[in-house]
Protein backbone atom coordinates (compact mmCIF):
# COMPACT_ATOMS: atom_id res chain seq x y z
CA UNK A 1 0.00 0.00 0.00
CA UNK A 2 2.81 2.33 0.98
CA UNK A 3 4.72 1.38 -2.19
CA UNK A 4 1.81 2.54 -4.33
CA UNK A 5 1.73 6.02 -2.87
CA UNK A 6 5.49 6.33 -3.18
CA UNK A 7 5.25 5.28 -6.81
CA UNK A 8 2.54 7.78 -7.59
CA UNK A 9 4.27 10.87 -6.24
CA UNK A 10 6.90 11.31 -8.98
CA UNK A 11 4.20 10.91 -11.64
CA UNK A 12 2.07 13.70 -10.15
CA UNK A 13 4.89 16.27 -9.95
CA UNK A 14 4.92 17.37 -13.63
CA UNK A 15 1.13 17.91 -13.51
CA UNK A 16 1.46 20.37 -10.60
CA UNK A 17 3.60 22.79 -12.62
CA UNK A 18 1.73 26.12 -13.01
CA UNK A 19 0.76 27.12 -16.51
CA UNK A 20 2.55 30.10 -17.96
CA UNK A 21 -0.35 31.12 -20.21
CA UNK A 22 -1.25 34.79 -19.48
CA UNK A 23 -4.96 34.19 -20.16
CA UNK A 24 -5.01 31.35 -17.67
CA UNK A 25 -3.19 33.54 -15.13
CA UNK A 26 -5.81 36.25 -15.58
CA UNK A 27 -8.56 33.68 -15.08
CA UNK A 28 -6.90 32.38 -11.91
CA UNK A 29 -6.55 35.93 -10.60
CA UNK A 30 -10.20 36.66 -11.27
CA UNK A 31 -11.13 33.42 -9.52
CA UNK A 32 -9.03 34.29 -6.46
CA UNK A 33 -10.66 37.73 -6.16
CA UNK A 34 -13.09 37.69 -3.25
CA UNK A 35 -16.79 38.20 -3.70
CA UNK A 36 -17.40 41.97 -3.27
CA UNK A 37 -20.48 41.30 -1.12
CA UNK A 38 -18.24 39.55 1.44
CA UNK A 39 -15.90 42.54 1.79
CA UNK A 40 -16.10 45.36 4.30
CA UNK A 41 -15.81 49.04 3.39
CA UNK A 42 -12.04 49.14 3.88
CA UNK A 43 -11.46 45.97 1.86
CA UNK A 44 -13.63 47.27 -0.97
CA UNK A 45 -11.56 50.45 -0.95
CA UNK A 46 -8.33 48.45 -0.83
CA UNK A 47 -9.50 46.26 -3.72
CA UNK A 48 -9.47 49.35 -5.96
CA UNK A 49 -5.71 49.53 -5.43
CA UNK A 50 -5.09 45.93 -6.52
CA UNK A 51 -3.68 46.92 -9.96
CA UNK A 52 -1.27 49.41 -8.34
CA UNK A 53 2.25 47.92 -8.17
CA UNK A 54 3.77 47.79 -4.68
CA UNK A 55 6.68 49.87 -5.98
CA UNK A 56 4.40 52.88 -6.53
CA UNK A 57 2.80 52.41 -3.13
CA UNK A 58 6.27 52.40 -1.55
CA UNK A 59 7.08 55.62 -3.40
CA UNK A 60 3.82 57.16 -2.10
CA UNK A 61 4.68 56.14 1.48
CA UNK A 62 8.16 57.65 1.12
CA UNK A 63 6.67 60.88 -0.26
CA UNK A 64 4.34 61.04 2.76
CA UNK A 65 7.26 60.41 5.13
CA UNK A 66 9.27 63.18 3.47
CA UNK A 67 6.23 65.49 3.65
CA UNK A 68 5.88 64.69 7.37
CA UNK A 69 9.52 65.49 8.00
CA UNK A 70 9.17 68.70 5.94
CA UNK A 71 6.05 69.80 7.87
CA UNK A 72 7.80 69.24 11.20
CA UNK A 73 10.90 71.05 9.96
CA UNK A 74 8.91 74.04 8.63
CA UNK A 75 6.88 74.14 11.86
CA UNK A 76 10.03 74.18 14.00
CA UNK A 77 11.76 76.78 11.82
CA UNK A 78 8.66 79.02 11.89
CA UNK A 79 8.41 78.64 15.66
CA UNK A 80 12.02 79.76 16.00
CA UNK A 81 11.42 82.72 13.64
CA UNK A 82 13.91 81.44 11.08
CA UNK A 83 11.31 81.17 8.28
CA UNK B 1 20.56 33.44 0.38
CA UNK B 2 20.79 34.16 4.10
CA UNK B 3 21.93 37.71 3.40
CA UNK B 4 19.02 38.25 1.01
CA UNK B 5 16.59 36.88 3.55
CA UNK B 6 18.04 39.06 6.28
CA UNK B 7 17.85 42.17 4.12
CA UNK B 8 14.26 41.28 3.27
CA UNK B 9 13.28 40.73 6.88
CA UNK B 10 14.98 43.98 7.92
CA UNK B 11 13.14 45.89 5.18
CA UNK B 12 9.89 44.26 6.24
CA UNK B 13 10.46 45.10 9.90
CA UNK B 14 11.36 48.69 8.97
CA UNK B 15 8.27 49.15 6.79
CA UNK B 16 5.99 47.55 9.41
CA UNK B 17 7.29 49.86 12.12
CA UNK B 18 8.05 52.92 9.98
CA UNK B 19 5.86 55.31 11.98
CA UNK B 20 7.11 54.07 15.33
CA UNK B 21 10.71 54.57 14.17
CA UNK B 22 9.88 58.05 12.82
CA UNK B 23 8.27 59.18 16.07
CA UNK B 24 11.13 57.71 18.08
CA UNK B 25 13.58 59.73 15.98
CA UNK B 26 11.38 62.81 16.48
CA UNK B 27 11.44 62.24 20.26
CA UNK B 28 15.24 61.93 20.21
CA UNK B 29 15.48 65.10 18.10
CA UNK B 30 13.12 66.94 20.51
CA UNK B 31 15.20 65.89 23.48
CA UNK B 32 18.40 67.16 21.81
CA UNK B 33 16.71 70.34 20.59
CA UNK B 34 15.35 71.28 24.04
CA UNK B 35 18.70 70.45 25.63
CA UNK B 36 20.55 72.55 23.03
CA UNK B 37 18.17 75.53 23.06
CA UNK B 38 17.44 75.67 26.80
CA UNK B 39 20.72 74.39 28.18
CA UNK B 40 18.97 71.65 30.15
CA UNK B 41 16.85 68.65 29.34
CA UNK B 42 13.21 69.54 30.00
CA UNK B 43 11.81 66.89 27.66
CA UNK B 44 12.98 63.62 29.18
CA UNK B 45 11.67 64.33 32.66
CA UNK B 46 9.38 62.41 34.99
CA UNK B 47 6.84 65.26 34.91
CA UNK B 48 6.67 65.17 31.12
CA UNK B 49 6.40 61.39 31.10
CA UNK B 50 3.63 61.62 33.69
CA UNK B 51 1.85 64.18 31.49
CA UNK B 52 2.18 61.81 28.53
CA UNK B 53 0.68 58.96 30.56
CA UNK B 54 -2.22 61.12 31.76
CA UNK B 55 -2.98 62.21 28.18
CA UNK B 56 -2.68 58.67 26.87
CA UNK B 57 -4.89 56.89 29.38
CA UNK B 58 -8.41 58.00 28.25
CA UNK B 59 -7.40 57.67 24.60
CA UNK B 60 -6.05 54.17 25.17
CA UNK B 61 -9.34 53.18 26.81
CA UNK B 62 -11.33 54.55 23.84
CA UNK B 63 -8.94 52.89 21.38
CA UNK B 64 -9.41 49.54 23.16
CA UNK B 65 -13.15 49.94 22.61
CA UNK B 66 -12.73 50.73 18.91
CA UNK B 67 -10.27 47.85 18.42
CA UNK B 68 -13.00 45.22 18.86
CA UNK B 69 -15.04 46.83 16.09
CA UNK B 70 -12.01 47.01 13.78
CA UNK B 71 -11.01 43.39 14.41
CA UNK B 72 -14.49 42.27 13.28
CA UNK B 73 -14.11 44.29 10.03
CA UNK B 74 -16.25 47.06 11.46
CA UNK B 75 -15.60 50.55 12.69
CA UNK B 76 -17.16 52.99 15.13
CA UNK B 77 -17.35 56.59 14.05
CA UNK B 78 -19.52 57.51 17.02
CA UNK B 79 -16.71 56.88 19.53
CA UNK B 80 -15.69 60.53 19.97
CA UNK B 81 -19.24 61.84 20.24
CA UNK B 82 -20.17 59.10 22.69
CA UNK B 83 -17.15 60.01 24.81
CA UNK B 84 -18.29 63.64 24.63
CA UNK B 85 -21.80 62.72 25.73
CA UNK B 86 -20.35 60.64 28.57
CA UNK B 87 -18.27 63.64 29.68
CA UNK B 88 -21.38 65.86 29.64
CA UNK B 89 -23.45 63.29 31.57
CA UNK B 90 -20.65 62.93 34.12
CA UNK B 91 -20.54 66.71 34.45
CA UNK B 92 -24.28 66.85 35.08
CA UNK B 93 -24.09 64.14 37.74
CA UNK B 94 -21.00 65.43 39.52
CA UNK B 95 -21.40 69.19 39.82
CA UNK B 96 -20.98 70.79 43.24
CA UNK B 97 -24.23 70.99 45.20
CA UNK B 98 -23.76 74.71 45.78
CA UNK B 99 -22.70 75.55 42.22
CA UNK B 100 -24.87 78.38 40.89
CA UNK B 101 -25.15 77.05 37.32
CA UNK B 102 -25.92 73.46 38.40
CA UNK B 103 -27.78 71.59 35.64
CA UNK B 104 -29.71 69.04 37.73
CA UNK B 105 -30.67 71.01 40.81
CA UNK B 106 -32.90 68.21 42.11
CA UNK B 107 -30.13 65.62 42.05
CA UNK B 108 -28.68 64.60 45.44
CA UNK B 109 -24.93 64.27 45.98
CA UNK B 110 -23.71 61.02 44.49
CA UNK B 111 -20.24 59.47 44.78
CA UNK B 112 -18.13 59.48 41.62
CA UNK B 113 -17.94 55.65 41.24
CA UNK B 114 -21.76 55.50 41.16
CA UNK B 115 -21.89 58.31 38.59
CA UNK B 116 -19.26 56.51 36.54
CA UNK B 117 -21.29 53.29 36.51
CA UNK B 118 -24.48 55.21 35.59
CA UNK B 119 -22.69 56.88 32.66
CA UNK B 120 -21.22 53.57 31.48
CA UNK B 121 -24.66 51.93 31.67
CA UNK B 122 -26.26 54.74 29.65
CA UNK B 123 -23.55 54.51 27.01
CA UNK B 124 -24.05 50.72 26.85
CA UNK B 125 -27.55 51.39 25.51
CA UNK B 126 -26.09 53.32 22.55
CA UNK B 127 -23.64 50.48 21.97
CA UNK B 128 -26.47 47.95 22.03
CA UNK B 129 -28.38 49.99 19.43
CA UNK B 130 -25.25 50.17 17.23
CA UNK B 131 -24.67 46.43 17.63
CA UNK B 132 -28.30 45.50 16.86
CA UNK B 133 -28.41 47.73 13.77
CA UNK B 134 -25.17 46.20 12.47
CA UNK B 135 -25.86 42.58 13.44
CA UNK B 136 -29.56 42.23 12.64
CA UNK B 137 -30.29 44.90 10.04
CA UNK B 138 -26.92 44.25 8.31
CA UNK B 139 -26.29 47.98 7.97
CA UNK B 140 -22.59 48.58 7.20
CA UNK B 141 -20.85 49.67 10.44
CA UNK B 142 -19.52 52.78 8.71
CA UNK B 143 -23.06 54.03 7.98
CA UNK B 144 -24.67 52.83 11.21
CA UNK B 145 -22.08 54.46 13.46
CA UNK B 146 -21.99 57.62 11.33
CA UNK B 147 -25.72 57.96 11.95
CA UNK B 148 -25.21 57.26 15.65
CA UNK B 149 -22.49 59.91 15.76
CA UNK B 150 -24.94 62.57 14.60
CA UNK B 151 -27.74 61.30 16.85
CA UNK B 152 -25.48 61.36 19.91
CA UNK B 153 -24.26 64.86 19.07
CA UNK B 154 -27.86 66.05 18.72
CA UNK B 155 -28.85 64.43 22.01
CA UNK B 156 -25.84 65.97 23.72
CA UNK B 157 -26.84 69.43 22.44
CA UNK B 158 -30.44 68.93 23.63
CA UNK B 159 -29.44 67.65 27.10
CA UNK B 160 -26.86 70.35 27.77
CA UNK B 161 -28.67 73.17 25.96
CA UNK B 162 -25.33 73.81 24.23
CA UNK B 163 -23.99 75.21 27.51
CA UNK B 164 -20.48 74.37 28.70
CA UNK B 165 -20.46 72.81 32.15
CA UNK B 166 -18.08 73.15 35.06
CA UNK B 167 -18.15 73.38 38.85
CA UNK B 168 -17.15 69.77 39.45
CA UNK B 169 -16.84 68.20 42.87
CA UNK B 170 -13.28 67.90 44.15
CA UNK B 171 -13.58 64.13 44.30
CA UNK B 172 -14.37 63.99 40.55
CA UNK B 173 -11.50 66.31 39.62
CA UNK B 174 -9.26 64.22 41.83
CA UNK B 175 -9.89 61.16 39.65
CA UNK B 176 -7.79 62.76 36.92
CA UNK B 177 -5.38 64.88 38.92
CA UNK B 178 -4.88 62.45 41.81
CA UNK B 179 -1.94 60.18 42.38
CA UNK B 180 -1.56 57.08 44.51
CA UNK B 181 -0.07 59.16 47.34
CA UNK B 182 -3.50 60.88 47.65
CA UNK B 183 -5.34 57.59 48.10
CA UNK B 184 -6.81 57.53 51.61
CA UNK B 185 -8.69 54.93 53.60
CA UNK B 186 -10.85 56.31 56.41
CA UNK B 187 -11.41 54.47 59.69
CA UNK B 188 -13.83 56.71 61.56
CA UNK B 189 -11.78 59.79 62.32
CA UNK B 190 -8.47 58.17 61.31
CA UNK B 191 -7.02 58.45 57.80
CA UNK B 192 -4.54 56.02 56.31
CA UNK B 193 -2.50 56.75 53.17
CA UNK B 194 -1.11 53.30 52.27
CA UNK B 195 0.85 54.32 49.14
CA UNK B 196 2.30 57.60 50.42
CA UNK B 197 5.49 56.12 51.94
CA UNK B 198 6.35 54.00 48.85
CA UNK B 199 8.62 56.11 46.58
CA UNK B 200 8.04 54.16 43.35
CA UNK B 201 4.28 54.05 43.63
CA UNK B 202 3.28 57.35 45.21
CA UNK B 203 3.58 59.40 41.99
CA UNK B 204 1.56 57.02 39.80
CA UNK B 205 -1.52 58.87 38.47
CA UNK B 206 -4.97 57.33 38.98
CA UNK B 207 -5.57 57.57 35.24
CA UNK B 208 -2.71 55.13 34.63
CA UNK B 209 -4.39 52.64 36.96
CA UNK B 210 -7.63 52.90 34.98
CA UNK B 211 -5.69 52.34 31.74
CA UNK B 212 -3.77 49.36 33.17
CA UNK B 213 -6.99 47.71 34.43
CA UNK B 214 -8.65 48.20 31.02
CA UNK B 215 -5.52 46.97 29.19
CA UNK B 216 -5.28 43.80 31.29
CA UNK B 217 -9.02 43.20 30.92
CA UNK B 218 -8.86 43.53 27.13
CA UNK B 219 -5.74 41.35 26.92
CA UNK B 220 -7.55 38.66 28.90
CA UNK B 221 -10.72 39.09 26.84
CA UNK B 222 -8.92 38.89 23.48
CA UNK B 223 -6.54 36.05 24.33
CA UNK B 224 -8.12 33.89 26.97
CA UNK B 225 -11.87 33.89 26.40
CA UNK B 226 -14.27 32.36 23.93
CA UNK B 227 -15.53 35.85 23.09
CA UNK B 228 -12.05 36.83 21.94
CA UNK B 229 -11.71 33.75 19.75
CA UNK B 230 -15.13 34.39 18.22
CA UNK B 231 -14.15 37.98 17.56
CA UNK B 232 -10.98 37.03 15.64
CA UNK B 233 -12.92 34.30 13.80
CA UNK B 234 -15.56 36.81 12.65
CA UNK B 235 -12.82 39.21 11.59
CA UNK B 236 -11.04 36.47 9.64
CA UNK B 237 -14.10 35.17 7.82
CA UNK B 238 -17.60 35.95 9.04
CA UNK B 239 -19.34 33.32 6.92
CA UNK B 240 -16.91 30.60 8.04
CA UNK B 241 -17.39 31.65 11.67
CA UNK B 242 -21.16 31.45 11.27
CA UNK B 243 -20.90 27.97 9.70
CA UNK B 244 -18.58 26.90 12.52
CA UNK B 245 -21.30 27.70 15.03
CA UNK B 246 -20.27 31.15 16.21
CA UNK B 247 -23.22 33.32 17.19
CA UNK B 248 -22.08 36.25 15.06
CA UNK B 249 -24.96 38.58 15.94
CA UNK B 250 -24.56 38.13 19.71
CA UNK B 251 -20.78 38.54 19.49
CA UNK B 252 -21.08 41.73 17.43
CA UNK B 253 -23.64 43.19 19.85
CA UNK B 254 -21.36 42.36 22.80
CA UNK B 255 -18.42 44.03 21.03
CA UNK B 256 -20.33 47.24 20.33
CA UNK B 257 -21.76 47.36 23.88
CA UNK B 258 -18.29 46.88 25.35
CA UNK B 259 -16.92 49.56 23.02
CA UNK B 260 -19.61 52.02 24.13
CA UNK B 261 -18.91 51.23 27.78
CA UNK B 262 -15.26 52.07 27.13
CA UNK B 263 -16.27 55.36 25.50
CA UNK B 264 -18.32 56.03 28.62
CA UNK B 265 -15.34 55.41 30.86
CA UNK B 266 -13.02 57.35 28.54
CA UNK B 267 -15.44 60.28 28.42
CA UNK B 268 -15.80 60.24 32.20
CA UNK B 269 -12.02 60.50 32.56
CA UNK B 270 -11.68 63.12 29.82
CA UNK B 271 -14.26 65.26 31.63
CA UNK B 272 -12.43 64.89 34.94
CA UNK B 273 -9.13 65.75 33.28
CA UNK B 274 -10.46 68.81 31.46
CA UNK B 275 -12.39 70.09 34.51
CA UNK B 276 -15.33 70.91 32.25
CA UNK B 277 -17.39 69.51 29.39
CA UNK B 278 -19.34 70.78 26.42
CA UNK B 279 -20.76 69.44 23.18
CA UNK B 280 -17.30 69.91 21.65
CA UNK B 281 -15.70 67.44 24.08
CA UNK B 282 -14.44 64.32 22.36
CA UNK B 283 -14.43 65.87 18.90
CA UNK B 284 -12.22 63.84 16.58
CA UNK B 285 -11.39 61.19 19.19
CA UNK B 286 -12.79 58.42 16.99
CA UNK B 287 -10.30 59.18 14.21
CA UNK B 288 -7.43 59.36 16.69
CA UNK B 289 -8.49 56.02 18.15
CA UNK B 290 -8.85 54.35 14.74
CA UNK B 291 -5.51 55.82 13.65
CA UNK B 292 -3.82 54.64 16.86
CA UNK B 293 -5.21 51.13 16.31
CA UNK B 294 -4.02 51.12 12.68
CA UNK B 295 -0.55 52.32 13.69
CA UNK B 296 -0.52 49.59 16.33
CA UNK B 297 -1.20 46.85 13.80
CA UNK B 298 -4.97 46.42 14.15
CA UNK B 299 -5.84 45.88 10.51
CA UNK B 300 -8.92 47.61 9.13
CA UNK B 301 -9.46 44.36 7.21
CA UNK B 302 -10.24 42.50 10.40
CA UNK B 303 -8.95 39.46 12.21
CA UNK B 304 -5.71 41.04 13.40
CA UNK B 305 -4.87 43.15 16.44
CA UNK B 306 -3.25 43.04 19.85
CA UNK B 307 -3.67 45.17 22.97
CA UNK B 308 0.08 45.83 23.08
CA UNK B 309 -0.17 47.18 19.52
CA UNK B 310 -2.99 49.54 20.50
CA UNK B 311 -0.88 50.82 23.38
CA UNK B 312 2.04 51.48 21.03
CA UNK B 313 -0.29 53.22 18.56
CA UNK B 314 -1.71 55.54 21.22
CA UNK B 315 1.78 56.20 22.58
CA UNK B 316 3.07 57.11 19.12
CA UNK B 317 0.20 59.52 18.50
CA UNK B 318 0.50 61.24 21.87
CA UNK B 319 4.30 61.35 21.64
CA UNK B 320 3.98 63.10 18.27
CA UNK B 321 1.72 65.76 19.81
CA UNK B 322 3.95 66.31 22.85
CA UNK B 323 7.13 66.48 20.72
CA UNK B 324 5.64 69.11 18.41
CA UNK B 325 4.33 71.04 21.43
CA UNK B 326 7.83 71.02 22.93
CA UNK B 327 9.33 72.19 19.66
CA UNK B 328 6.92 75.13 19.74
CA UNK B 329 5.23 74.09 16.51
CA UNK B 330 1.98 75.88 15.69
CA UNK B 331 -1.08 73.61 16.34
CA UNK B 332 -2.06 74.00 12.68
CA UNK B 333 1.16 72.23 11.66
CA UNK B 334 0.49 69.60 14.31
CA UNK B 335 -2.84 68.78 12.63
CA UNK B 336 -1.10 68.46 9.24
CA UNK B 337 1.51 66.14 10.80
CA UNK B 338 -1.19 64.03 12.47
CA UNK B 339 -3.03 63.76 9.17
CA UNK B 340 0.14 62.61 7.41
CA UNK B 341 0.75 60.00 10.13
CA UNK B 342 -2.78 58.65 9.57
CA UNK B 343 -2.21 58.52 5.78
CA UNK B 344 1.09 56.69 6.25
CA UNK B 345 -0.54 54.22 8.66
CA UNK B 346 -3.37 53.47 6.21
CA UNK B 347 -0.92 53.22 3.29
CA UNK B 348 1.18 50.72 5.25
CA UNK B 349 -1.96 48.72 6.06
CA UNK B 350 -2.92 48.80 2.37
CA UNK B 351 0.59 47.66 1.45
CA UNK B 352 0.31 44.70 3.82
CA UNK B 353 -3.10 43.82 2.34
CA UNK B 354 -1.85 43.97 -1.26
CA UNK B 355 1.35 42.07 -0.45
CA UNK B 356 -0.73 39.33 1.19
CA UNK B 357 -2.94 39.03 -1.89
Amino acid sequence: MDHRTEDRQPEQKPEQKPEQNPEAELETELETRPDPSQLNAFERLYEHFRPVPLKYLDIFIWVCVIALVAVVAVGVLKAKGIL
Amino acid sequence: MDKKLNAKSVTKALSNNAIIILIFLLAVFTAFWTWWSQGKNTFLTIDNFSNLVVNMSPRFIIACGVSGCLITKGTDLSAGRQAGLAACLSAMLLQELGYSARMLTWLPDIPWPVAMLIVMAIMAVFGAVNGCVIAFLKVPPFIATLGMQTIVYGLCSIITGNQPMGGYKDSYRGVASGRLKDFTIKFGSNELKPFDPIPGLREIPYLLIFAVIVGVFFWFLYNKTRHGKYMYAIGGNESAAQVAGVNVAATLIRIYILAAVMYGLGGFLVGAKAGGASTATGFGYELEAIAACTIGGVSANGGVGKVSGILVGVLVFEALKICLQFLGVDPAYTFVAQGLVIIIAVALDLRKYLAKK
